[in-house]
């Protein structure tokens, strides 16, 4: 895995790269609790395909999301780089089934751009912004909102906790 | 040796915590007590009684909190005409009662209180007047000091604290009352030292110590009030001028006083006021012998660490293999009463919860018009907190149905051939690791005729269908069968038997019920110790392994399929020598590829419904530490719980509850 060691700046403006086929996603480092190498966890009777069951996370039994499957994309084996992020936001933990996490890279405010509308076969609720730092294109998920928004997961009985300044509202 | 100046700080927040906690013991007892007077009004009784309002009193009057205060000794007042050989009455004991009440809901509310008490003090100070003594010399002071409106102008009090020698010894803090006073006003205090004797002489229990204190507004009712509870113990002079404040109060002339160094005046109230505004952090008392217990094991695990240590430095020439496995014997051994020792922390005896009991039963039957007499035994038997705080609720409710519904009349009871006196009886006693706990009445029983017909009226029952008694009498727990069930100022809350029966299977228990028509009814309730470990039976299906709560498991058989049966239109079932159980295959249910063919049947029971769970192998029993799912997911259909198997892999607990009842709601469709 390759890092991107840039000036310390603000730990919020980094961000975990995960590949998911061709496209790269950027994960709000300060969400990222671990990554492990992937293992398959536990499968959980009568759950929606993409929660792939449950692991043990040092003693507390958290669910397992496959990523590709969650935001609407198809399916793909697991491979030698396939590893599971860690995430949580609140009291809620989840890992993320990724093809591979690549580095940490800063992305500043200002490149991260409103997400388009409507995106080809892709759930878009859930990115917050789209960055194109040297000619790539970056997906920047909004983990709360992808948590939230899954009914299988503890947090989406939760109340609404007060929304973090977000630079871009979706459609505007 | 010389005077100093003392800061004052805000109240510690962990002594008041302390007060709280000791405080709510305090009334426990107070209130258990009073309910014993009437019948036994002996000398001892009533000096304990006294001992605690006054212990109440006094915590109280350290923490400033004036009106508590105030209801405590006014109780104080009433009990000490007892003690000069006064007769409690009935009425009396009744108007303590609701001063105990009163004390509760003050503690609650940090010392205040939206209730108006004065009718109450009022009642008190009346029942003290009803016996010869009057009221303690200070309660004059204490009664202005409530109602003494803060002058407009800052006023300086120059208060002399000369206390006597047995201050500390009775248990008194000065300080902690300056620092009550910081919240009245701005105050600077001067400690005078004179009094201490040299070191060689200086015996640490005895008060040498004198205060001047120059406190900036307020009023010497406050300070009043504040000192006042501790009599001659800790007399006070107050001088009050509205000049402006003199930098120190007159030291004693033999000593050289410096300068005193008054900070910037903080603001009186803040600190004191966010301690008291914190929510107490969720906290357990442990008895000693407890700790003393685990401390002993860990010594022993110490050891038991260190021969091992020593078996395996000793190298592979000199393995004594006899030794070894003897102190792998041993740290099993402790390993276990490790785990039981720390689950005892977590535990408390069923007596905090049963204590209110007596209370409840005494107000309730003085309302209802009943005589009754409650028994409650094996109150010692300890539970896990968790179970403990959840299960307070449905008890009272079973309790007061009992009460109101089961026990008669008295005129009812003499016709019926009776003793006028009904009686309930709660016993409590453990069984494994299950606490069933028992509430039996000798009342009518429940009339089976009338809640069929009130449970067809409501549609529960399927017509044509015929139940037999136990049945019928488990139809008062189904949600809808009780009207709208009204809120009690006895229970407080209102709450269905349905709510009572979920609670009990939330907390892995269950309810049964017996009861026989004019002889009274039974409840039983089973509970388990502790919601984080339950003893558990390993099965296999599907491919992987399950576990099933022990508690539910009623016997594995052999299956055989000529005892199948299958009913057009019905579910098959499978028959048990003379009985015929509902057939559950858990593959099907948990909708996973069926990978064997069935060679057993788990009989599992929740509720008084039983169900043949098909399975392909059964495991050990054994003792599993339960992870909740519900904390990371949410509904998750027919699991109870995760656990981690020997082999570090994780397996689920069925949630048999779920399982039974869910069928029974398809039936009964």
């Amino acid at each position: 895995m390759q890092t991107e060691h840039t000036r310390s700046g603000d730990a919020s403006t980094r961000y975990l790269c995960v590949d998911l086929g061709a496209e790269q996603y950027a994960l709000p480092l300060l969400s990222v609790r671990e990554i492990q190498a992937y293992t398959a966890p536990t499968p959980l009777p009568r759950m929606p395909a993409h929660v792939r069951g449950v692991a043990n996370l040092h003693g507390d039994i958290v669910p397992v999301l496959d990523l590709r499957l969650r935001v609407g994309m198809p399916e793909q084996a697991y491979g030698r780089l396939t590893v599971t992020v860690f995430v949580a936001v609140g009291t809620q933990v989840a890992g993320l089934i990724v093809d591979s996490a690549s580095r940490v890279l800063e992305l500043d405010p200002a490149q991260v751009r409103p997400p388009p509308t409507i995106a080809d076969g892709v759930d878009v609720s859930f990115i917050s912004g789209i960055a194109r730092p040297a000619e790539r294109v970056i997906v920047v998920l909004d983990i709360e909102t992808l948590l939230r928004g899954d009914p299988a997961l503890a947090m989406s009985a939760a109340p609404q906790l007060p929304a973090p300044a977000i630079e871009h509202k979706r459609g505007s | 040796m010389a005077t100093m100046t003392v800061r004052m700080s805000s109240i510690n927040a962990a002594l008041l915590d302390t007060f709280r906690e000791e405080t709510t013991d305090g009334l426990e007892q107070l209130e258990a007590k009073l309910l014993e007077l009437l019948a036994r009004p002996e000398p001892e009784l009533i000096d304990q009684l006294f001992r605690v309002a006054h212990t109440i009193k006094g915590g109280a009057g350290t923490f400033g909190m004036t009106q508590l205060t105030r209801i405590a000794h006014r109780m104080e007042g009433v009990l000490d005409t007892y003690r000069q050989g006064a007769r409690p009455t009935p009425a009396a004991v009744t108007t303590l009662l609701e001063g105990t009440d009163a004390l509760r809901r003050l503690l609650a509310g940090k010392g205040t209180s939206d209730v108006d008490d004065r009718g109450l003090e009022a009642r008190l100070e009346a029942a003290s007047k009803g016996g010869e003594a009057g009221a303690p010399a200070h309660a004059e002071a204490v009664r202005t000091a409530a109602a003494a409106p803060a002058p407009p102008s800052l006023p300086v009090h120059t208060i002399r604290v000369s206390p006597a020698p047995g201050l500390f010894r009775a248990g008194a803090d000065p300080v902690m009352l300056f620092d009550q006073l910081t919240t009245v006003g701005e105050l600077v205090a001067t400690v005078d030292l004179s009094g201490v004797p040299p070191l060689a002489e200086l015996d640490p229990t005895t008060c040498h110590l004198a205060w001047s204190l120059a406190m900036t507004g307020g009023s010497a009712e406050v300070v009043h009030a504040l000192f006042g509870w501790l009599d001659e113990l800790c007399p006070i002079a107050i001088e009050t001028t509205g000049g402006p404040p003199p930098a120190i109060a007159a030291p004693p002339p033999a000593i050289a006083a410096p300068p005193p160094t008054p900070g910037p005046a903080a603001p009186a109230s803040g600190p004191a006021a966010a301690s008291r505004d914190a929510a107490p952090a969720a906290s357990i008392r442990v008895r000693l012998d407890k700790l003393d217990g685990l401390m002993n094991l860990i010594g022993d695990l110490m050891t038991t660490q260190s021969t091992l240590c020593a078996l395996g430095r000793a190298g592979a020439a000199v393995v004594d293999p006899i030794r070894e496995r003897a102190a792998l014997d041993e740290l099993e051994r402790l390993t276990r009463l490790l785990q039981q020792s720390a689950l005892q922390l977590r535990s408390m005896p069923i007596s905090s919860v049963l204590n209110r009991f007596p209370r409840l039963v005494h107000d309730l039957a003085e309302r209802l018009g009943k005589q009754i007499e409650l028994e409650l035994t094996g109150d010692t038997i300890e539970l896990d907190k968790t179970v403990l705080e959840r299960i307070g609720d449905p008890l009272v409710h079973l309790l007061r149905n009992s009460l109101d519904h089961g026990i008669e009349q008295p005129d009812v009871r003499e016709a019926a051939g009776k003793p006028r006196v009904g009686r309930i009886r709660v016993s409590v006693a453990q069984r494994g690791d299950e606490v069933t706990i028992e509430i039996a009445d000798d009342g009518k029983g429940l009339d089976t005729a009338r809640i069929l017909s009130r449970a067809k009226e409501r549609g529960l029952v399927p017509a044509g269908r015929t139940l037999s008694d136990d049945e019928i009498h488990r139809l008062i727990l189904l949600p809808g069968f009780s009207t709208a069930e009204q809120v009690s100022d006895v229970s407080g809350r209102g709450v269905g038997m349905d709510v009572v029966v979920r609670t009990i299977q939330e907390l892995g228990g269950d309810l049964q019920l017996r009861s026989v028509l004019g002889a009274g009814s039974t409840m039983t309730l089973r509970l388990p110790l502790t919601l984080a470990i339950m003893d558990g039976q390993l099965v296999k299906f599907g491919g992987r392994t399950w576990v099933v709560p022990l508690a539910h498991v009623v016997e594995c058989i052999q299956y055989s399929a000529k005892d199948v049966t299958v009913l057009i239109g019905q579910r098959p079932m499978y028959r048990v020598r003379d009985a015929v159980v509902p057939i559950l295959d858990p593959c099907e249910r948990l909708m996973l590829p069926i990978t064997k063919t069935h060679d057993l049947v788990l009989i599992v029971e929740a509720n008084g419904q039983r169900r043949a769970l098909v399975i392909d192998e059964v495991g050990a029993r054994q003792q599993v530490v339960v992870k909740s799912l519900s904390a990371q997911l949410a509904r998750v259909d027919s699991l109870s719980g995760a656990v981690v198997l020997g082999d570090g892999s994780l397996g689920f607990i069925l949630d048999i509850v779920s399982l039974c009842t869910a069928g029974a709601d398809r039936a009964a469709a």
